[in-house]
C-alpha cells in the first residue's frame, strides 16, 4: 500500500485517505457520532483483498465482520438503528456489493436543530 | 434556497438581514433560532459538539429544505447550521422563510425544523461537569416529525406546488374556453354591501378568465333559491351556477334541500374531494359542511358554504380546475356540451 495521510478533523470525524498514486484496493470507512467514539483509529481504511478473503462481499457481510472484529463497535451498532451511506448515497439494501474505493459511512440516529 | 454549514459562531441577525436584502415581493419573513442551553434540567452544559458528515450533511439538508419548499409552497428558505464546538448562548441553527403572506412561511419554518431534528445528518454531544453524552431525538421530536410527515402525505395527494390538486396540470396545447358563470349568495343577513363570499367568487370567476353571467342574492328559503336557480338553468347564457351559503346543519340552512330536487345527476365525487380539501383547512369541522354539486338540464351547479375561506378552497382548489378546459387528466368544462346528449 502507498503512503497514507492520517488526520482527525476538528469535528471529530476520523478520516484516513490514500496518498496520491497509491492505487491500493481499499474501502474507506467513516464512523459518525457515537460510533466514532468506539471505532479504533486504524479502521478508517481497509484493504479489500483481506476483506474478500474473509468472505466479505456485501454491506451486510461488512457489518457482520465489523461486529466480530470490533465488539465495542458491534455492540454500539446493535444497540441503535444504524444507517449505511455508500459514496454519499443512502444504502437501502444490505446485499449491496462492496466495490474498490467505496466510502462507507455508519450513521447512528441523527440529532439536528 | 440557501444552505450553509457554519464551522464558526454566526450572527443570526446578520444572516437574516442578508437573506432579506434586496427583495420587496414578499410580505412575510419568519425565522427560528435554536441556541445552546446553559443547562439541561439541573445539569450544567459546558459545551455542545456537533459532528457532521461533510458533503452528505449539506446534501441532505438541501433535500429536506427542497421538500419543505414544495410542500409548504414556500421556495424562499434559509438554513444555517453550526457544527463544531458550541458554547452556551451561541446559535445552533437558524431557519428562515420568506413568502408573500405569512401562513406559508410559518408552516415552512416549523415543518423544516421538525424534519431537521430527526433527519439532518448531525450528531450532538453535550459535555458538562458529569461527563459527555450523545443526544438523540426525544420522543416528542419523533412525534412532531411523524405528524409533519402525515400532513405532507395528506397534502401530497391533493396539491402540487403552484398547480392543480392531485397532480393535475394545465395542458398548454389545449385551448381555454371561458364559461358563463352565475353566482348566487344565499343568506338571511347579508346585503349587497357585505356580501363578501359572493364578491370573492365573482372576482375569482373573472380573474380566472370566465364570464360573470349574473349575480344574485336570495334569503335562506327553498322557494327563493329554486326560483332563482331554475331561471339560470333555463337561461342558455348560463353554463355554471355557484351558490354560497346555506350548506350547514342549522335549521335555516336549506340550500342542498333546494338544489338537490333540481339535479338530474348528483356529482357525489365533488363532496368527497371537497371534504378531503376542506379537512386540510378546518379539520373535522368539514363534517358540518353539506357542500354539494350536480347537473340540471346541462347546467353545472355547485353549492359552497357561506364562509370566505370555504369559497376560496372550493374555487381555488377544486372548481377552478374542473372549469378549466386545459386541465388534465380531465375536467368538467370539456363535458359541458355532452351533458345533454341523448
Amino acid at each position: 500500500m502507498g503512503p497514507r495521510a492520517f488526520f482527525a478533523k476538528p469535528d471529530g470525524l476520523l478520516w484516513l485517505m490514500m496518498g496520491a498514486g497509491s492505487g491500493g484496493w481499499v474501502i474507506h470507512l467513516v464512523f459518525l457520532g457515537k460510533f466514532g467514539d468506539v471505532a479504533p483509529a486504524g479502521l478508517g481504511e481497509i484493504a479489500l483483498p483481506a476483506l474478500r478473503d474473509a468472505g466479505v462481499r456485501t454491506l451486510g457481510d461488512l457489518q457482520h465482520w465489523l461486529a466480530q472484529h470490533q465488539p465495542l463497535l458491534g455492540q454500539a451498532m446493535a444497540a441503535t438503528p444504524t444507517r449505511l451511506i455508500v459514496n454519499q448515497c443512502v444504502a437501502h439494501d444490505l446485499s449491496q456489493a462492496i466495490a474498490d474505493g467505496d466510502e462507507i459511512a455508519f450513521l447512528p440516529p441523527m440529532s439536528g436543530g | 434556497m440557501r444552505i450553509r454549514i457554519a464551522a464558526e459562531a454566526f450572527d443570526p441577525q446578520a444572516e437574516i438581514a442578508a437573506f432579506a436584502a434586496g427583495r420587496d415581493d414578499a410580505g412575510a419573513l419568519v425565522n427560528f433560532v435554536g441556541t445552546c442551553r446553559a443547562k439541561t434540567g439541573d445539569v450544567a452544559v459546558e459545551e455542545l459538539r456537533i459532528d457532521h458528515y461533510p458533503g452528505f450533511t449539506e446534501k441532505e439538508i438541501a433535500r429536506l429544505a427542497a421538500e419543505t419548499a414544495q410542500h409548504c409552497d414556500c421556495p424562499d428558505l434559509l438554513v444555517v447550521h453550526r457544527v463544531g464546538v458550541i458554547r452556551p448562548g451561541e446559535a445552533i441553527v437558524l431557519v428562515a422563510a420568506r413568502s408573500i403572506h405569512r401562513a406559508n412561511a410559518f408552516k415552512a419554518v416549523e415543518s423544516l425544523m421538525d424534519y431537521l431534528k430527526t433527519d439532518a445528518p448531525l450528531w450532538k454531544k453535550e459535555s458538562g461537569p458529569g461527563g459527555a453524552r450523545w443526544i438523540e431525538p426525544r420522543p416528542q421530536d419523533q412525534e412532531r416529525r411523524a405528524k409533519a410527515e402525515e400532513g405532507r402525505k395528506m397534502s401530497e395527494t391533493l396539491t402540487v406546488p403552484g398547480g392543480a390538486p392531485g397532480g393535475g396540470r394545465l395542458d398548454p396545447d389545449k385551448a381555454f374556453r371561458p364559461l358563463r358563470v352565475a353566482v348566487l349568495t344565499v343568506s338571511d343577513t347579508r346585503d349587497a354591501e357585505n356580501d363578501t363570499s359572493g364578491k370573492l367568487l365573482s372576482d375569482r370567476v373573472t380573474r380566472d378568465g370566465h364570464v360573470l353571467a349574473a349575480r344574485g342574492m336570495v334569503k335562506d328559503s327553498i322557494a327563493e333559491i329554486q326560483a332563482q336557480v331554475k331561471k339560470w338553468i333555463a337561461d342558455p347564457g348560463v353554463d355554471v351556477v355557484i351558490s354560497t351559503g346555506g350548506t350547514g346543519l342549522t335549521g335555516r340552512d336549506v340550500t342542498p334541500e333546494a338544489l338537490r330536487p333540481l339535479f338530474d345527476k348528483t356529482i357525489e365525487g365533488f363532496e368527497t374531494v371537497w371534504h378531503m380539501t376542506s379537512f386540510q383547512t378546518v379539520g373535522l369541522s368539514t363534517m358540518q359542511s353539506r357542500a354539494c354539486a350536480g347537473l340540471a338540464k346541462g347546467t353545472l351547479i355547485f353549492a359552497l358554504p357561506g364562509s370566505n375561506g370555504a369559497c376560496k378552497d372550493g374555487w381555488d382548489r377544486l372548481i377552478r380546475w374542473q372549469l378549466d378546459s386545459r386541465h388534465r387528466p380531465c375536467n368538467l368544462a370539456e363535458l359541458i356540451s355532452r351533458f345533454t346528449e341523448a
